[in-house]
Parts: structure tokens; C-alpha cells; sequence
């Protein structure tokens, strides 16, 4: 028996769940944290928006049926809650935007001139493309595993990949400019 | 393979940074991280629990709450409806029965002071026809003789 399986079937036992759900964040806290902080930028908006992925997982257990992996049933909560996040800040600011010009003055950022300019060019993709943009090119997800988290389709994927590097590559001529 | 030729078709400024990652966490994040986890998940448990009895007491609310205070008013209508419809014994009935004349003649006596003249004038003048038959001479002898009584004898020359 696999871990995951092994995970699967200690987290559907009420005796054994909250046990096996500790040992599930400790396995996939890290994949996530920096699957949603990449994509807000900020810690401490990451890390809300994991506490509460997590906290959906646990109460979504009841309704997990084990038709998909694990990691892309927690992937799909953890991206639906943070493009969820980052529509709530544009309503009242200009969301990652803000987020990533703050970068500069950001203690939990370490990163040189040119991880700026490519995490603002990032910060004006729109958010599916972003997301996809991020999982192929940090996480090394293969188009499938993205479909299965996005529920989108694989030529549909690879098209936002293309137009995302397109779009970064033509910010960063402006920029150079 | 396939998918390595997505990263080998990458600009070389992003092929070149794509294992830099500038971003770091507070010390200790992700060692502290599952506690914080399990107790907001307690917490988020008795929660639920608290708020189920509260949505309990609110359905109690809604639903009962209403419907007794309805009942309570329908209740208190009803009664005093049929209260204010009992027939009532008219007061002087009870009171004869309750006092003789001889216990009202003590009364007045004894507390003739508190008494207004003109509720004596009201009640003689409804309790006795003064035109009619009902006074006769055996009504008026007795007063006429205390008069006779009461009077010296000048004041009778006077008046003969």
C-alpha cells in the first residue's frame, strides 16, 4: 500500500482521521505553501490562504471519494482559494500588483533585480495563465497533472503557457527599454 | 522529454532563473505550521459544535417562540373574553344579605359625622313620594309630637 493510499484510508476512519490529517499536512505543506505564495506573492496572504485550504480539506474529507490524488484535490482547493483571494483584493486595491511592487521592501523577499521584474511581469498575467505559468514552470507539473488540478484542457494549458512566457519575455524587453 | 522541451523553448533570462527562489519564509514556518493547523481545526470543531446548538436554539426561536406567543395571547384574550361575560351578582343583593336594617341603622349612627347631608336628601327624596298616598298620618304624628316636645311656650303663643 502507498502512502497516499495508506493516508486515504486512516483519514476515512474517524478514530484514526485527525492523526493521518496531521501526517497530510506535514507531506504537502511545503508543495502547497509555495504553490499559493508564488501566486500572491506576500507570506502573509500565503500563509491565510493556506490555513484556510487546509481547514476546507478537513472538512471536506467526508466528501473525498479517492477518484483523484490527493495532492490534486488539495492543489485544486489551494487554487480556487487563492485566485478567490486575489479577486477579493482587487475590489479593493490593485491586488497582486500592489503585492508584487511591494516586493522591494518585502523582509520575506530575497531576490535581485531581475526576480522583480519577472514577478511583476507575472503579477499582470491574468490569474489562470499565472497559475498555469507557475505549475509548469516552478512545480515542473506535467500538462496532465495541471489539467486534473484546473479541470482544463491539455491544449488549452499549453496555449496559456505559451502566451504567458510571451507576455514576460515582451515585459521585460519594455523594461530593458 | 516532451515536457522538457517546454522548458528548453524558454527565453535563456527565464531558463536561467528558473531554480532561483527568492521568496523565504519566518524561522521555523513549517515546523510550527501542523500545530497551528490541528488547533484551528479543535477550535473550528467546538465551534461547529456551539453554533449547531445555537442554530438549534434559533430554529426553537423561529419556529416555537411565535407560535407560543400567539398561543399565550389567544390564551389570555379568551379568558378574559369569558370573564368579562360571567354574570355578575348585582352588588345590593349581596349586600342585604350580608347586613340587616338594624346593622345599617348602628352604622349610620355610630358614623353620621362622615356622611355628606345631600346623601340623605338624594335617598329620602327617591325612597319617599312626598306628593303620593304612601305618607299618612301615622308617618307625620310622631314628628309632629317630638316637634310639640322640643317647643317652649312663647315660641307656641308666637306662632298661635
Amino acid at each position: 500500500m502507498s502512502h497516499e493510499d495508506n493516508l486515504i484510508e486512516r483519514l476515512s476512519a474517524a478514530g484514526t482521521r485527525d492523526r493521518a490529517f496531521r501526517d497530510l499536512v506535514i507531506t504537502y505543506q511545503e508543495r502547497l505553501y509555495w504553490h499559493i505564495r508564488k501566486f500572491v506573492f506576500d507570506h502573509e496572504d500565503a500563509n491565510d490562504i493556506l490555513q484556510n485550504t487546509l481547514i476546507k480539506a478537513y472538512r471536506g474529507l467526508d466528501g473525498f471519494k479517492g477518484d483523484a490524488k490527493l495532492y490534486t484535490w488539495l492543489y485544486r482547493i489551494a487554487s480556487n482559494e487563492s485566485i478567490t483571494f486575489v479577486n477579493k483584493a482587487k475590489r479593493i486595491s490593485s491586488g497582486s500588483l500592489d503585492a508584487a511592487d511591494q516586493l522591494e521592501a518585502d523582509t520575506f523577499f530575497d531576490g535581485d533585480m531581475a526576480q522583480i521584474t519577472l514577478q511583476k511581469a507575472l503579477a499582470r498575467l491574468p490569474e489562470k495563465q499565472r497559475l498555469v505559468f507557475n505549475m509548469k514552470y516552478y512545480e515542473d507539473l506535467s500538462y496532465q497533472e495541471i489539467s486534473d488540478i484546473l479541470e482544463t484542457s491539455v491544449g488549452g494549458l499549453k496555449a496559456s503557457f505559451h502566451h504567458a512566457v510571451k507576455k514576460i519575455e515582451a515585459y521585460f524587453k519594455n523594461v530593458q527599454v | 522529454m516532451k515536457e522538457d522541451q517546454n522548458h528548453d523553448r524558454l527565453p535563456d533570462f527565464l531558463r536561467e532563473m528558473r531554480n532561483d527562489n527568492p521568496f523565504v519564509t519566518p524561522h521555523n514556518y513549517f515546523k510550527e505550521l501542523p500545530d497551528q493547523i490541528m488547533s484551528r481545526i479543535q477550535s473550528d470543531k467546538s465551534g461547529r459544535q456551539v453554533s449547531k446548538w445555537a442554530q438549534l436554539l434559533m430554529a426553537i426561536d423561529r419556529i416555537f417562540i411565535p407560535k407560543l406567543a400567539w398561543a399565550l395571547a389567544t390564551v389570555i384574550i379568551v379568558t378574559g373574553l369569558f370573564y368579562l361575560n360571567l354574570p355578575r351578582p348585582v352588588a345590593t343583593e349581596s349586600f342585604n344579605q350580608e347586613f340587616s336594617a338594624t346593622d345599617i341603622a348602628q352604622y349610620v349612627q355610630t358614623n353620621i359625622d362622615d356622611f355628606d347631608e345631600s346623601d340623605f336628601y338624594d335617598h329620602d327624596l327617591e325612597a319617599f313620594d312626598l306628593l303620593g298616598e304612601s305618607i299618612n298620618n301615622e308617618d307625620i304624628d310622631p314628628i309632629f309630637h317630638d316637634l310639640l316636645d322640643d317647643i317652649d311656650l312663647e315660641t307656641l303663643q308666637r306662632i298661635l
